[in-house]
């Protein structure tokens, strides 16, 4: 049976990007400074990918405390995700077999209809 | 722009876990779950310490790459995947080696994926992370 998780929404702001370049020692600046990221021809500050897909923990975080861990975790970066825009992070969730689930997720950017990014994870629990 | 062959591997990089760059990296993305900030919530959640966030994994890379030489900016994180072993958790010491697995060159694309594979000082395997970079050649000039 495949149940939908509660969906995350959150508004990408240029700090969360400032906080996350420091938190990941990713200082890449096409992640905080718009005049560079247009000189790389972007049409501003776009998210890290690993931003984006680091938030996609905070849906997996009512079945962490049910005492599941995740095990596997794939993902593809479908599109860029650019600062002021707010991502929409959906899933399903089955159970595959004792103790195990498998998740499927979305990123969409609010208003826009194609995933900014697609993945699955595998989560499991001692029985 | 220069990859070299399939198979060449960083020497290690040792990483100090510490509960600080835990509590800022699980900040940063509002995550909530208290394994990630309280010592006692972790053991009581069946951590032997502060437990890394999933995604975390992705700040502990090996040395560089011998002979790697990407573009500093123009790059596309294009996928990325990990399989998790021992949870990571702080005082941990995590050895990280980075290697080639995979390159093709699609039109003006050259595709590269790296494996990155973190063992904790007891010789556990804690993680196998595997990045695949898209650069252009227009990014390389």
């Amino acid at each position: 049976m495949t149940t939908p998780l509660t969906s995350v929404t959150h508004h990408v702001t240029q700090t969360d990007l400032v906080r996350y370049a420091g938190a990941s020692h990713d200082f890449n600046p096409i992640h905080f400074d718009e005049s560079i990221a247009r000189q790389y021809g972007l049409p501003g500050i776009i998210a890290h990918g690993m931003f984006t897909m680091g938030l996609i923990t905070r849906l997996l975080e009512p079945l962490l405390v049910q005492g599941y861990h995740v095990t596997e975790w794939s993902n593809r970066f479908r599109a860029m995700v650019p600062v002021n825009q707010t991502v929409i992070i959906s899933g399903t969730c089955e159970e595959t077999a004792p103790s195990t689930l498998a998740v499927s997720v979305t990123v969409t950017i609010q208003d826009h209809p194609k995933p900014a990014l697609t993945g699955t994870i595998t989560l499991s629990r001692a029985t | 722009m220069n990859i070299p062959p399939i198979g060449t591997m960083s020497t290690p990089k040792m990483h100090a876990i510490e509960a600080g760059a835990i509590r800022d990296f699980a900040e940063a993305l509002g995550l909530q779950y208290p394994a990630y900030y309280s010592q006692s919530q972790a053991r009581t959640l069946g951590f032997q310490d502060v437990v890394a966030p999933p995604t975390f994994a992705i700040t502990l890379q090996g040395h560089a790459v011998p002979g790697l030489d990407l573009p500093k900016a123009g790059l596309i994180h294009g996928e990325q995947s990990f399989k998790f072993g021992a949870p990571i958790v702080v005082h941990d010491t995590v050895s990280v080696v980075t290697q080639v697995i995979g390159t093709k060159a699609r039109g003006p694309l050259t595709f590269l994926t790296l494996e990155t594979v973190g063992t904790n000082q007891d010789q556990h395997w804690v993680f196998t992370s595997t990045s695949t970079i898209i650069a252009s050649q227009e990014a390389s000039s």
